[in-house]
C-alpha cells in the first residue's frame, strides 16, 4: 500500500501537525512565550500559540530573529510608561488633588465647573474610543454630524496611538499622525474595557498616562475629557470573571487621578445609564456590554450637561 | 471536546480513538466504540450520563422482549410512550427549571431509540443484536449530540464492527479514513468559516436592538441567519458523517441541497433528512400517510408539524414556526398543485423567501421582539427608533464575503462538483489548505472566548 496515494490528506494533516507543533515547542520559551498564556497543552495543540502569533503579525520566520518582547502590552514598556505617567501624576499630587475635577488646585489658575452646553459645543470635539464610542458615532446623529470620531472596535489604550485605522484620502493613518495634522478643542477618551483581559490596573494606568502625555504634547490647547469606562449589565457582571463592574470601578477610580481640574477632566457617564446598584440598566442593552441603538441618546444628554467652558 | 469543531476533539480525542479502534481486534471493536462514546459523552455532560445509560438499558430489554413476545403491539406502544415521555419531561425541565437538566443530545438519541423499537417490531433488521451492539448504536459519539438519526440497519451494515463479517484490508481502512477526513474538512470549514462568522452578524443585530435596525439590515439579517443555521447544521452533519465513514459506516446524507428544492415540502425532504424521514416513517405513515381522505391528510400533517415544532424547542415560537410550515405545505399540496406554471414560481418563492422568514420565527423566542423584527422587515406597520439608515452597508462590509460564500454553496452543483472530484490531487491540496485555515481561525478563538466578542 502506498500511503501517499491512499491517504494523502491524512499524511498531510499528520506531518504538518507534528512539524508545526515541534516548531512551536522549540520557541515556546522565547518567541511564543507571550502567546502560550492560556494554551494548556492538555487541552489544545501547542501550535495554537504559533497561530495566535501569526494573527498578531508575528510570522513563523520572525521566530528565528526574535530578541525579547517588543510588544506594546505588558511590562516591556512599563518603564517608559511609568515615567510618563508619573510626570502627569506629579503634576497632580503637587496640586494636592487626587480626587478628580473639583480640584481647587493650581493657585494662580482658574478652576472650572461642569456645566450645560449647546450642541455646537461639539463642532471642534474629538472622540476616541472602542466599540462603544463607535456605537455613539453610529446612533447619535446630533453628535456624529458635528464631532470627529477616532473609534474602532477592540481598540485598546495599548494600541490607540500607533494603530493605523483612520481613513483619509491618502490612506490609513494613526491617531498620533492625525493629531499632528488637525487641532481639536476638546478630546473625549473612553478606553479600558478591552484591556481588562491583559495586564493589571497598573499596566493600564501607566499606559494611559503615557497616552495622555503624548496627546497633551500634540494638542496643547485641548480640553481632555477622560470618560470613566461604561459599566456592564448586572447579569454580565455577575457571571464574567473579567468584564465585571467591580473591576471597571477599580480602573475608573484609578483614572480619576489624571484629572487636574484645569485642562484634564474626569467625567463618568455611568450615572446616566446605571440602575440603583451601579450596573448598566438591563433595558438599555441586549448583550450586556453595549448600549442598544436607542440608548445612546442618554450618553449624549449626559455630555451636553457635563461640559467645561473656558472663559 | 463535545463539539467536533473543538481543537481538543480534532487533535486529541479523534486520532487517539481511531488508533485504539482499529488496534482493537475486530470481535471487540464494538466495545471500543461504546466505551469511547461514553467517555466522549461524560466529558460533555457527566451529570446526565445516567439518563442516557438508563434509557439504553431499558430500550435494549424492551427490544428483546418485543422480539420474543406474542403480543408485540402493546409492548411497542408502552416503550415508545416511555421514550416520548422521557423526552418531553426533560425538555420541559430544561426549559422551565434549569437548562442544565436537559441532557445533551436527548432529542436525537430518544428518536433513535423509538425508531429502533419500531424497526424491531417491523423486523426491519436481521438477527438478534447483542447488548453492546444496541448500546454502541444509541451512544456512538459521531451522532449522540446532534444526529444524524441513523437507522439500525445502516449501523449493522458496518463490516468493520460486526464480528461475523469479512474483515476489511488495511488499505480499505485507510481509504475509509481518508474519505471521512474529506467530508470532515468540508464540514469543519462550513461551520468555522461561514457559520461562526455569520453568527456574529446575528449578534450584531441583537446588540443594536431590533427596534433600531433599518429594513435592509433586517433582510440581510434574515438571510444571514438562514445561512448561519444551514452551514452550522450541514457542516456539523458532514463532520458527523465523515467521522462515521472513518469508522466504516455508510455515509449518511442529512442535507441534500434543500435550497435547490422547488417547494417547501421538498425542502423538508432535503433539510435534516434523517429527521424528516423519521417523522415520515414513524408518525405520518402510521397515521395513514397520504392514503386517506384529504381532511385526514391535513390532520396528519398538522400532527407532524406540531410535533416537529415541539421537538425543536418548547417555547411558543417553535410551535408557531411548525404551524406556519404546516400552513404552507397544506397550501402547496391542495391549492398550488393544481396550478401548473404558477406552481413552479410560487414554489421557488416559498423556498427562497418564505423559508428565511420562517427562520426568523425560529430564531426569536420572545413574542414582542419577534413582532418588532417583522415590523422592521415590513416597515408599513411602524417606524423604528434611532435607526441608522446605513447600518446594512457597514454589516455587508463586515459579513458580505461570508454571505457570498454561503450563497454560492447553496447552488447544488458546487458541492456535487466537489464530491465528484474529491479524490483529485488538486482537491486534496485545497482541502488541506482550508483545513489549516479553519484550524487557524479556531486557534485564535481557542482559550480566548472573546474573539467573537471584542468590544
Amino acid at each position: 500500500m502506498n500511503c501517499f496515494k491512499t491517504c494523502p490528506l491524512l499524511i498531510g494533516v499528520a506531518i504538518l501537525s507534528i512539524t508545526i507543533s515541534a516548531f512551536t515547542f522549540s520557541f515556546k520559551d522565547s518567541a511564543y512565550a507571550e502567546y502560550m498564556v492560556g494554551v494548556d497543552p492538555a487541552q489544545m495543540p501547542l501550535f495554537v500559540a504559533m497561530f495566535k502569533g501569526i494573527s498578531d503579525g508575528m510570522m513563523p520566520w520572525d521566530a528565528f530573529s526574535y530578541k525579547g518582547s517588543s510588544s506594546g502590552q505588558g511590562e516591556a514598556t512599563g518603564g517608559d510608561a511609568a515615567a510618563n505617567g508619573d510626570a502627569l501624576k506629579d503634576d497632580n499630587t503637587q496640586a494636592g488633588n487626587v480626587s478628580g475635577n473639583d480640584a481647587s488646585g493650581n493657585e494662580a489658575e482658574e478652576t472650572y465647573e461642569l456645566t450645560e452646553v449647546t450642541e455646537d459645543y461639539f463642532d471642534d470635539a474629538l472622540f476616541i474610543g472602542d466599540s462603544r464610542t463607535v456605537g455613539l458615532s453610529e446612533y447619535c446623529e446630533e453628535l456624529s454630524a458635528r464631532a470627529t470620531f477616532y473609534a474602532q472596535v477592540s481598540l485598546s489604550i495599548h494600541k490607540v496611538l500607533e494603530k493605523d485605522f483612520i481613513e483619509t484620502d491618502e490612506g490609513k493613518i494613526t491617531v498620533e499622525q492625525a493629531l499632528e495634522d488637525e487641532e481639536f478643542a476638546k478630546i473625549y477618551i473612553m478606553l479600558g474595557l478591552n484591556e481588562m483581559g491583559v495586564g493589571d490596573v497598573d499596566t493600564f494606568i501607566n499606559k494611559y498616562g503615557e497616552v495622555l502625555a503624548r496627546i497633551r504634547e500634540l494638542q496643547p490647547n485641548a480640553i481632555i475629557y477622560i470618560q470613566g469606562i461604561m459599566h456592564v449589565s448586572e447579569q454580565k457582571s455577575e457571571k464574567d470573571k473579567i468584564f465585571n463592574n467591580p473591576s471597571i470601578n477599580e480602573r475608573n477610580e484609578a483614572l480619576k487621578q489624571f484629572a487636574n481640574g484645569k485642562d484634564i477632566f474626569y467625567i463618568d457617564m455611568n450615572e446616566a445609564i446605571d440602575d440603583e446598584n451601579g450596573n448598566l440598566i438591563a433595558d438599555l442593552t441586549n448583550d450586556g456590554v453595549h448600549l442598544k441603538a436607542s440608548a445612546y441618546q442618554g450618553w449624549y444628554e449626559f455630555l451636553l450637561h457635563h461640559a467645561i467652558v473656558k472663559k | 471536546m463535545i463539539n467536533f469543531s473543538d481543537l481538543s476533539f480534532i487533535f486529541r480525542f479523534l486520532p487517539v480513538f481511531l488508533i485504539l479502534f482499529y488496534l482493537t481486534p475486530i470481535t471487540c471493536r464494538t466495545w471500543t466504540l461504546l466505551l469511547g462514546s461514553l467517555v466522549f459523552y461524560a466529558v460533555g455532560d457527566f451529570k446526565m450520563l445516567p439518563a442516557l445509560l438508563g434509557a439504553v438499558i431499558v430500550n435494549y430489554l424492551f427490544a428483546r422482549a418485543i422480539r420474543g413476545a406474542e403480543k408485540k403491539k402493546g409492548l411497542l406502544a408502552f416503550i415508545v410512550i416511555i421514550d416520548a415521555l422521557m423526552l418531553i419531561e426533560f425538555k420541559i425541565l430544561g426549559q422551565f427549571v434549569n437548562s442544565e437538566l436537559l441532557p445533551i443530545g436527548i432529542s436525537f438519541y430518544t428518536f433513535k431509540m423509538i425508531s429502533f423499537q419500531a424497526d424491531t417490531y417491523l423486523k426491519r433488521y436481521d438477527g438478534e443484536p447483542r447488548f453492546v451492539d444496541v448500546a454502541a448504536y444509541f451512544c456512538m459519539f459521531p451522532q449522540v449530540v446532534m444526529g444524524p438519526i441513523m437507522r439500525y440497519s445502516d449501523y449493522s451494515d458496518n463490516l468493520d464492527i460486526i464480528p461475523c463479517a469479512t474483515k476489511s484490508t488495511v488499505k480499505e481502512i485507510f481509504e475509509n479514513i481518508e474519505d471521512g477526513i474529506r467530508y470532515f474538512i468540508v464540514g469543519l470549514a462550513m461551520k468555522v468559516i461561514i457559520a461562526d462568522h455569520l453568527a456574529m452578524l446575528w449578534n450584531e443585530i441583537d446588540k443594536i436592538g431590533y427596534e433600531s435596525i433599518s429594513t435592509p439590515l433586517a433582510w440581510v439579517g434574515a438571510v444571514g441567519y438562514s445561512l448561519n443555521l444551514f452551514y452550522d447544521f450541514w457542516g456539523y452533519s458532514l463532520m458527523a458523517s465523515g467521522i462515521a465513514v472513518m469508522l466504516g459506516f455508510p455515509f449518511i446524507v442529512n442535507f441534500d441541497h434543500p435550497y435547490g428544492a422547488a417547494s417547501v415540502s421538498e425542502f423538508y425532504r432535503r433539510w435534516h433528512a434523517t429527521l424528516g424521514s423519521w417523522f415520515r416513517d414513524y408518525i405520518y405513515i402510521p397515521l395513514g400517510g397520504s392514503r386517506v381522505k384529504p381532511i385526514r391528510i391535513i390532520l396528519n400533517l398538522l400532527v407532524v408539524w406540531l410535533v416537529t415544532g415541539f421537538w425543536h424547542g418548547v417555547t411558543l415560537n417553535f410551535i408557531l414556526w411548525g404551524l406556519i410550515l404546516f400552513a404552507i405545505i397544506v397550501f402547496e399540496r391542495f391549492v398550488l398543485q393544481k396550478l401548473g406554471i404558477v406552481k413552479a414560481i410560487v414554489g421557488r418563492f416559498n423556498v427562497l423567501v418564505l423559508i428565511p422568514l420562517t427562520w426568523v420565527v425560529f430564531a426569536i423566542s420572545d413574542a414582542n421582539e419577534l413582532m418588532l423584527y417583522f415590523t422592521r422587515l415590513f416597515p408599513f406597520f411602524g417606524t423604528g427608533v434611532a435607526v441608522n439608515g446605513n447600518d446594512y452597508i457597514k454589516n455587508l462590509g463586515l459579513f458580505g464575503g461570508f454571505m457570498i460564500a454561503g450563497l454560492i454553496l447553496l447552488i447544488p452543483h458546487v458541492f456535487k462538483f466537489f464530491e465528484k472530484h474529491r479524490k483529485n490531487p488538486i482537491c486534496t491540496i485545497i482541502l488541506l489548505a482550508i483545513f489549516w485555515f479553519s484550524v487557524y481561525s479556531l486557534s485564535n478563538s481557542a482559550g480566548n472566548p472573546f474573539m467573537y466578542f471584542r468590544f
